[in-house]
């Protein structure tokens, strides 16, 4: 910066104080204390600065753009503004912890109690949003017994074998493993637990996944060996709750809910699946599994309501289809986009807390 | 955001050389586990069965058995986000002390007359 400047009423301070005033919508605290305010400059009149948040999904992004251009175009001595938004996902910070997969910043396990709800329908999308969003992602499909990543996700190549590294495909811009990649398809898995234990740990710390921002895991239904598994041999970042809305589905979720409870595994919401139908010839919506169940439970067991996606053809079409729909223009990949938002949003809240992981030292 | 109450886990946990495992708790509880007094509560289910000899003092005639030297880890290794592993020194490794567990069994004064009591 030059010493005599025209400007000089107009300095870093200034316009940081003035920042001050926007909060990120998720952390609620201001974007100049979190240091969210980057590469800021003034240049004869005309500032430049990144705002960098924590969630790539957030959907108020443009808005904070605006105001923040707003509030510095007041200030006396600006002759032209350009805010860019730009994210950077935190992590949970595991201490001193050895971590198998250091470079994965967040794991998110999908799951369910009872099956046939649509939690690789979920996850896959799910991750296909937070990769539309610029995020780095990666899935890991840990049902043994019925993989359906690899259909929902489309064709691809299998993954790579080189000296004990597994290479995962990439398929729309997500890293992919699943046990569908090493079985011909009309073999099934019959193992017992400490085989199941073998996998997760394989897919987990011998998988190529590189720099991730999240990776998601989708779960097979229920409460047995690979939940077990997966949360010992990992601290999970968290996990997301599939339901049908009818009551039987319900109950068997909380039955999952309980499990992640006791392994202190946090849980970043619900979502609420084949919420409803809307027919297609005469555009009547029936509630096939009841309506609105799961919010309902959200919020007696105060646990964050994510989103609900109905019952649709089209959904149906692009799992089969391997594209999933969060990467198609239509009105379910906003739903889709939206329960990633809020996956994200979770994220950066529980990561934002003091960190509930302890530090351990050995001195012997 | 939501609130939720206080998850009771450690803050801290540290493994000295002699005196044993010291866990510092999200309430700000401390308290310092012998590794004789953990070993013993080892919760698998070998140990819960048939309990294990524990040795707290070194052997006199240590040329004759393999595991001379008084009972401490040698590592730990942390359980996802639940629990810990504790490695000893008579090569066990398998209980998995869940936090609840070790808050359970914390064997300082006050928590002992409490659980005595109730």
């Amino acid at each position: 910066m030059g010493f005599l400047k025209k400007d000089s009423s107009l300095n870093e301070k200034e316009i940081l104080a003035a920042l001050n005033s926007i909060n990120d919508p998720d952390l609620k605290q201001d974007i100049v204390r979190l240091g969210s305010v980057n590469n800021l400059k003034i240049n004869a009149g005309k500032v430049t600065l990144t705002i960098k948040l924590t969630n790539p999904a957030c959907p108020i992004k443009d808005q904070i753009k605006m105001e923040a251009e707003n509030i510095i175009k007041k200030l006396n001595g600006v002759t032209d503004v350009s805010v860019s938004m730009d994210f950077e996902v935190t992590s949970q910070g595991a201490g001193n912890i050895p971590n198998m997969i250091p470079k994965v910043r967040n794991t998110i396990a999908v799951a369910s109690g009872k099956g046939g709800v649509g939690k690789s329908t979920i996850a896959a999308n799910l991750a296909s949003a937070l990769m539309k969003c610029g995020a780095r992602v990666g899935l890991m499909d840990a049902d043994v017994y019925g993989p359906s990543i690899p259909t929902l996700m489309g064709d691809s190549q299998k993954p790579q074998i080189t000296e004990n590294r597994i290479i995962p495909p990439v398929i729309h811009n997500v890293k992919m493993i699943s046990m569908g990649y090493f079985l011909p398809k009309e073999e099934a898995v019959i193992w017992r637990g400490p085989m199941l234990h073998k996998m997760i740990q394989q897919f987990l710390g011998e998988v190529e996944w590189g720099d991730l921002d999240y990776l998601v895991i989708d779960l097979p239904p229920g409460t047995g060996d690979i939940q077990l598994s997966l949360c010992q041999t990992i601290p999970l970042t968290g996990a997301v709750i599939v339901s049908t809305p009818q009551d039987l589905a319900l109950q068997v979720a909380s039955k999952a809910i309980a499990m992640f409870r006791k392994l202190k595994t946090p849980i970043l919401g619900l979502v609420e699946n084949m919420s409803f139908y809307v027919c297609s010839h005469c555009g009547k919506r029936d509630d096939i599994f009841s309506h609105g169940g799961t919010l309902k439970a959200s919020q007696e067991l105060n646990l964050p309501f994510l989103g609900a996606i109905p019952l649709s053809t089209e959904i149906r079409r692009h799992s089969d289809e391997g594209h999933p729909t969060a990467l198609t223009e239509n009105p379910y990949s906003k739903v889709f986009r939206s329960i990633a938002s809020s996956v994200a949003s979770q994220i950066s809240i529980t990561n934002y807390r003091a960190s509930n992981i302890p530090s351990m030292e050995i001195s012997n | 955001m939501m609130n939720q109450p206080l998850e009771i886990i450690p803050t801290s946990i540290k493994l000295s050389a002699d005196g044993g495992v010291t866990i510092q708790w999200t309430d700000l509880h401390t308290a310092t586990y012998p590794y004789a007094y953990l070993r013993r509560h080892c919760p698998c289910a070998m140990c819960r069965d048939n309990p294990p000899v524990v040795k707290t003092t070194p052997d006199p005639f240590p040329i004759l058995g393999k595991n001379s030297n008084p009972i401490k880890t040698t590592g730990a290794t942390p359980v996802g986000r639940y629990a810990i592993q504790f490695q000893w020194n008579d090569g066990h490794s398998e209980g998995i002390y869940s936090y609840a567990y070790l808050r359970e069994i914390c064997p300082c004064e006050d928590c002992q007359k409490s659980n005595s009591t109730g």
